[in-house]
């Protein structure tokens, strides 16, 4: 049986075309996201691995050794049953700091860019041959069905159509920013693909060459020894070096790291695949006897490799020979364009990029691009040439033992990196060079004819590569890149970039990022600074991004929010330029400070924590919860606090700061100080600046007025010396203003003895005196003597007038023992105290207005209060020139009422309004008054559990006019009838 | 790493004992399907595992 050419192609372009379709439905996100991101789909896509040596090359070795081809299962099993010792480190890794392939991972361990181009080289000299396998695998399938076409005709348009199909799935856009969800779809699907072919093979030989399971059975009992007689052996030592190069291959194979790190979509379904990606080698492993018995039954004559194919063409059934088609290109398809998308990044990134970088006034997007999709043809292209060139006598077993001896070279490189952090790069450099020698002495040119060293009379040992004995020659080379690597790694000193990168790579770092002062100290700075490596536009555009991806302003300078932003812009260069070329041109364009010491961003420690909240589980979700109520303790704290680092950034604001500064912490937190409002900055500087640790009673200037605080710092000792300082901010406002009162009542108090004091001494005296005056006068006839009796009676009036004001205010002072709960209608006394002034100011003429309303009644003594509104409008009578008015009106709340009286006099001057209820203050002449008017008006108040407070001006553009307001209890006949 | 302590073990362990396997190749009555009778214990024995770790990584 056979199959037309057309017929073949057509099958495989339809079937690579309905692959494109899946990945673009992918990317278009018309696939569900709970699908994309299953871990089913993840270990799926791991099942690339299963190349054209699990299709093909895997009878040949059950063939020839039975279960000799269990390791290439067994080795990739036992590298993910130990997922958390190696694998989940690495992801770790690889997403922490955006590293793409192998190269990058070594490159920024060993913190060197010839370290990167060594491995992307040797990764190329490894790789090609796997590369070569397949290209092999998929023409050699097609002649057996079609042996019409030229071999090396067939490998070329398989090729062509490789190179096309890997430009659509990977070098399709000018982004390469994101993860490719469309490869991982179709590669996963291509997995899908191969299992279900490789089962519907098994089911087939089960139970259509044998009839059933129980057949198989007695087939094998009847023909033990013929089995037996085909089958040898493994030795012990083959084995076990399978089982190793398998087991480095799930992270040393270009394929393998892309698909198991780089695009991951979701960290958590490696966990899953601990147990998934050994199952699914498990159900493709488990289908290779019954394959292999039923080809042996049917007495295939071909090539072990082929069985699979055999099955279809032997029985007639076309179906079975297209679905192992199929399976061979699914296989085939799905290692070339992962490992050529793998190797293209790598080349394109170390190779190409360090060297060379488009000129500024270049698209760089399309210019990358470009780029890679000819770095993807040309890697397929050399891979087609090795196909050409090397002997033909090579199996698949062959071909894919050198592709895999290659790369588990990089196996003591990434030892180093996760278990080791003495390791550095000469020791890695000097062991990986010793092993790809030996490697391609001993294993890669006997391959290549001419060029096989082997056969080279310099060579100091004869050695001839045969089955039996190709994995000395692996375990020598291995062996010695591992010496070569611990010796050189001892006797080498380490730079001190390599020991942070070590620590930072160890397998049980936490990530601490660091809060150091960046030179450029705006986005728009960064900008101009970029323009020169990248070109105004790209630079734009790659700032803007990253501006919109931290969801930060453009004209945010806080320094937080500037490191954030230096790193998304490394991050997003890393997913274009590759993590090498990205850091250089961060790390030169946008500098930290020298001298700027290292400390820990807790903020950004902490925001990260935030979240991952509903994400941590078990111990760390209690740290976390117990490091949130510290944290609630800290913001809910009744007094200001605030924590600045050494270098004046704010690194916690707490919410009684807040409200103490109007300030949001949100806002502040990761500013420098002097982004305070200017009195906060003052207030705060002097505090860091003062030898001592407290400041009392502290006065700060806000809008309300004045304010008092007190402060205190503290400083978080640090080993290095200058640590972070605490600062705490009580408001003492509310307390300063009660004690300013109680001083005032005091004083009048104190003020009020006195005078009762004064009284009493000088009364009896001056009654003495003005009664001798009028005797005097009654006596006398002399007018001049009348005159200046009546003289002294006027004085004896004055002194009797200023004891009476002193009496008057020392018994302010005193409980009088009147019911002080006497309904007084506000309107009523304001009439009576304005009749009073109007008949002592005759030759003024104002406009009294009385505006109170009616209703309104106080409780308090009557007396007293129309003393306290004679005085006040005495005063306004007294500021106000000829038909100004004077108006009194009041409000009322339920329990209040106000009165207010306003005047249009000269005003009372800011700076005195405090001292106007002073006694004895006085603004008059000398002999007008006698300061105790106001002082007493304030004890009234005072004792009516009342408030007076003072306004003026009233009129700020004139400046003048006084309103005094007066808050007195509100008179309630109910409150009363239940007192 | 308490789980990986049982897990570093119990894989080694296997692949040392593995070669043992290699005689049962072709046995009849089923007996060809040991070795993978002992893989599916093992990833069972994988599955228990990862159910039962606590997932303390940040």
């Amino acid at each position: 049986m056979t199959f037309e050419l057309s017929q073949l192609l057509a099958i495989g372009v339809c079937y690579l075309l309905a692959l494109f379709a899946a990945a673009y439905a992918a990317e278009k996100h018309w696939l569900p996201a709970k699908l994309m991101h299953h871990p089913a789909i993840y270990v799926l896509s791991i099942g690339v691995y299963a190349s054209t040596w699990a299709m093909f090359g895997t009878f040949k070795l059950a063939h020839e050794y039975g279960y000799g081809y269990l390791p290439y299962y067994l080795g990739l099993s036992a590298a993910f049953l130990l997922t958390p010792v190696m694998l989940s480190p690495i992801l770790k890794l690889t997403r922490a700091y955006q590293l793409g392939s192998l190269a990058d991972l070594f490159a920024y361990r060993y913190r060197s860019q010839w370290v990167g181009r060594l491995v992307t080289i040797f990764m190329m000299l490894g790789a090609t041959p796997l590369l070569a396998l397949q290209i092999q695998g998929v023409s050699d399938a097609i002649i057996i069905l079609n042996n019409d076409v030229s071999p090396h005709l067939l490998a070329l348009s398989f090729c062509c159509l490789s190179i096309l199909f890997a430009i659509l799935f990977g070098a399709r856009h000018t982004s390469s920013r994101d993860k490719h969800e469309g490869l991982v779809i179709a590669i996963a699907l291509e997995s899908l693909v191969k299992v279900v072919a490789l089962l519907a093979l098994a089911g087939f030989a089960l139970f259509g060459v044998f009839e059933s399971p129980t057949d198989l059975s007695n087939w094998l009992l009847e023909n033990q020894e013929t089995l037996t007689q085909f089958s040898s052996s493994m030795p012990d030592s083959t084995w076990y070096t399978l089982i190793l190069i398998f087991f480095a291959a799930s992270v040393t194979m270009p394929h393998m790291f892309h698909m198991t790190f780089t695009e991951n979509l979701n960290p958590n379904a490696l966990k899953k695949a601990t147990w998934g990606v050994p199952l699914l080698m498990l159900i493709i492993a488990i289908a290779v006897p019954p394959i292999l018995w039923a080809a042996i039954k049917l007495n295939l004559n071909m090539p072990p490799e082929y069985f699979t194919l055999g099955l279809g063409l032997a029985t007639n059934n076309a179906w079975l020979a297209i679905i192992a088609c199929v399976g061979g290109l699914s296989a085939a398809s799905g290692v070339i364009i992962v490992t050529t998308l793998a190797l293209a990044n790598m080349c394109l990134n170390h190779l190409i990029l360090p060297v060379y970088q488009p000129s500024t006034k270049t698209d760089i997007y399309s210019w990358l691009l470009w780029m890679k999709r000819c770095l993807i043809a040309t890697i397929i292209l050399i891979a087609y040439g090795f196909y050409l060139v090397r002997t033909g006598n090579q199996n698949f077993a062959q071909l894919g033992i050198v592709a895999f001896v290659g790369t588990v070279q990089f196996l003591p490189g990434v030892i180093g990196v996760l278990f080791w952090p003495t390791a550095n790069r000469a020791g890695f450099m000097a062991g990986l060079i010793t092993g790809m020698t030996l490697w391609s002495i001993t294993i890669l040119s006997p391959m290549i004819g001419h060029f096989n060293l082997l056969q080279r009379e310099w060579l100091p040992f004869d050695f001839e590569l045969t089955a039996d004995n190709w994995h000395l020659a692996a375990l020598t080379a291995l062996g010695a890149n591992l010496i070569v690597f611990i010796i050189t790694s001892l006797l080498t000193p380490m730079s001190s970039k390599e020991r942070a990168a070590a620590e930072s790579c160890a397998i049980d770092n936490v990530s601490r990022p660091q809060r150091l002062e960046l030179v450029p100290t705006s986005p728009q700075e960064f900008k101009e600074r970029l323009t020169k490596p990248l070109g105004k536009l790209t630079a734009e555009r790659e700032i803007d991004q990253a501006l919109k991806d931290l969801n930060l302003n453009r004209h945010d300078t806080r320094p937080y929010a500037l490191r954030r932003l230096r790193d998304q812009i490394e991050t997003n260069l890393s997913g274009m330029l590759g993590p090498s070329v990205a850091q250089e041109i961060v790390s030169r364009n946008l500098p930290f400070k020298t001298t700027s010491p290292h400390r820990e961003d807790v903020h950004f420690i902490e925001s990260r924590l935030e979240n991952y909240r509903t994400r941590l589980t078990g111990l760390a979700a209690e740290l976390d919860q117990l490091r949130r109520y510290h944290r609630q303790i800290l913001q809910n704290l009744p007094t200001g606090v605030c924590t600045l680092s050494s270098d004046g950034e704010i690194l916690m604001w707490n919410q009684a700061m807040a409200d103490l500064t109007g300030i949001n912490g949100e806002q502040i937190i990761g500013s420098r100080i002097s982004a305070l409002p200017v009195a906060w900055y003052h207030i705060l500087l002097s505090l860091i600046e003062d030898q001592s640790n407290h400041m009392i009673t502290r006065t700060i200037e806000l809008e309300g007025g004045p304010h008092w605080l007190n402060l205190h710092k503290s400083v978080i000792q640090e080993e290095q010396g200058s640590g972070d300082i605490i600062i705490m901010a009580e408001d003492q406002t509310e307390t300063k203003l009660l004690e300013e009162e109680l001083t005032h009542s005091e004083r009048l108090a104190s003020i009020g003895q006195l005078a009762a004091g004064v009284a009493h001494e000088i009364g009896n005296p001056i009654t003495g005196i003005a009664c001798l005056a009028q005797n005097l006068e009654h006596d006398s006839e002399n007018s001049e003597t009348k005159e200046i009796t009546q003289q002294i009676l006027q004085q004896t009036q004055r002194v009797s007038s200023i004891v009476q004001s002193l009496v008057n205010f020392a018994h302010a002072g005193k409980r009088t023992g009147l019911d002080t709960h006497s309904a007084v209608n506000l309107h009523n006394t304001i009439q009576e105290a304005i009749n009073l002034i109007q008949l002592k100011s005759k030759h003024k003429q104002l406009d009294f207005q009385n505006l109170c309303d009616a209703e309104l009644a106080v409780s308090g003594d009557p007396q007293r209060l129309l003393q306290v509104f004679v005085n006040l409008i005495s005063n306004a009578n007294d500021a106000s020139a000829n038909e100004k008015a004077i108006i009194t009106e009041t409000t009322a709340s339920d329990h209040t009422v106000t009165v207010a009286i306003v005047d249009e006099g000269c005003g009372i001057p800011r700076d005195i309004q405090e001292q106007v209820f002073e006694p004895f203050f006085t603004t008059k002449d000398p002999g007008k008054g006698t300061g105790l008017g106001l002082a007493l008006v304030y004890r009234i108040i005072e004792e009516h559990y009342g408030k007076i407070t003072i306004e003026s001006p009233v009129n700020p553009s004139s400046g003048t006019g006084t309103r005094v307001i007066i808050t007195l209890p509100r008179y309630i006949q109910q409150a009363v009838d239940a007192h | 790493m308490p789980i990986s302590r049982l897990e570093i073990p119990l894989v080694i362990t296997l692949m040392v004992l593995s070669p043992n396997l290699l005689d049962l190749w072709a046995s009849p009555q089923g007996g060809w399907l040991s070795p993978f009778i002992i893989w599916s214990g093992v990833i069972i024995v994988a599955i228990w595992l990862e159910k039962q770790r606590t997932q303390d990584d940040l």
